[in-house]
């Protein structure tokens, strides 16, 4: 083969098979979110009690936001890992459930049953999730003292990055919110 | 006369074209994942209340680009129309291969009340397709933006024909020009050794 051509062919393929490599190290079903970085969309949603929680009233203190649903396999995994942080942590970062397209009843259930480590909070219409950009439960957000999401986790929230972005949340000092 | 194991120049073009058109098409699934982060900004705004919010006094107050609305209020048949138009630009979060105009998701339908919403209230079509990209990131809209990698999506197919028509502009040249005659001196010598 000529030596042009070859180097051409190089020249072309080097770089997609960099970029295939690339490519293929990422799961295309995960979408980053644009919001990691940015303010928390604030709310005010009610439990199944009723009990109304404002985001806004949490600031100063990190908070866990985990978006779930009775139908979602993933949501039985990591329940028991969320209950574990929720007594960790209990009065050090806020732990929120936000239904996602699920039946009160079926939650309460749930809750009666297995436990529950947070609120359960109802989402009518689904707008908080949009606000949010969930595409499907479970999506967790991760907000730390200033109201921003510094990291989410999408499908069951794994014990490590639970641990690790609890630890930095507690890190950030208390006193340096705004 | 073409010397034995020499290539011919015809050939080393071929391989070169073909190897530019393949790397085009190959560069089609990677601009699809490309995207652009919108910049960050403060604005707060309170989200008017969706139809069917059972819990008066409850809802959503997002961070986000919407600032005030852009447009008119619209309503009825204009409304209608206008949400159907944003809808087909969006993709539905469950399905991914669907518009949520197309989707019967609970997600979708929940997006198209998002969107009818925000057009009720005046947000233009713009402002309301982008308040979806900034929720869910690029991948939200069915149609790529026009930038980044991304272009590689809308200049390949252009590209791709303008490369092949000058490739077929420049062969059909050196055929006129006696491009070929290397060739035919050769052939006409291979016929006439065979002939003797």
């Amino acid at each position: 083969m000529n030596r042009k051509v070859l180097l051409v062919g190089l020249g072309i393929a080097a770089p997609l098979l960099l970029l295939l490599g690339f490519g293929f190290r990422h799961d295309p079903q995960i979408v980053e979110s644009p919001l990691i970085g940015k303010p928390a969309p604030n709310f005010r949603l009610a439990d199944l009690d009723g009990n109304v929680v404002d985001l806004a009233d949490l600031r100063g203190q990190p908070v866990i936001i985990n978006f779930w649903a009775t139908y979602c396999a993933p949501c039985w995994v990591e329940h028991p890992l969320l209950m574990e942080g929720a007594r960790r942590w209990h009065g050090q970062i806020a732990f929120l459930g936000i239904v996602f397209q699920d039946d009160p009843d079926l939650i309460e259930q749930f809750n009666a049953e297995y436990g529950s480590w947070g609120p359960s909070l109802v989402d009518d219409g689904g707008r908080v999730a949009i606000a949010y950009g969930v595409y499907g439960p479970p999506e967790t957000f991760f907000i730390d003292r200033d109201g921003v999401i510094v990291d989410k986790a999408i499908g069951a929230v794994s014990p490590d990055q639970l641990l690790g972005v609890a630890n930095r949340l507690l890190a950030q000092p208390a006193e340096a919110t705004g | 006369m073409r010397r034995p194991g020499s290539t011919p120049r015809p050939d080393r073009r071929r391989l070169t074209s073909s190897a530019v058109l393949l790397a085009l098409l190959a560069a089609f699934p990677f601009a699809a994942t490309a995207s652009a982060q919108p910049p960050a900004t403060q604005l707060d705004l309170l989200l008017p209340p969706a139809e069917g919010e059972r819990r008066q006094g409850l809802g959503v107050e997002a961070s986000h680009e919407l600032g005030d609305p852009l447009g008119r209020p619209l309503s009825g048949a204009e409304l209608d129309e206008a949400v159907a138009g944003v809808a087909a630009e969006i993709r539905c979060p469950k399905c991914q291969a669907l518009s949520i105009a197309d989707s019967g998701a609970q997600s979708a339908q929940a997006m198209r009340e998002e969107a009818r919403s925000l057009l009720a209230a005046g947000y233009t079509r713009e402002q309301v397709v982008g308040y979806f990209e900034q929720r869910y990131g690029e991948f939200v809209l069915l149609e790529p933006r026009a930038r980044g990698l991304n272009l590689i999506v809308w200049a390949a197919p252009a590209s791709i024909v303008v490369v092949g028509a000058l490739l077929v502009v420049r062969r059909l040249r050196l055929r006129r020009q006696g491009g070929d005659e290397a060739l035919d001196a050769y052939l006409q010598q291979v016929e006439q050794e065979t002939t003797t």
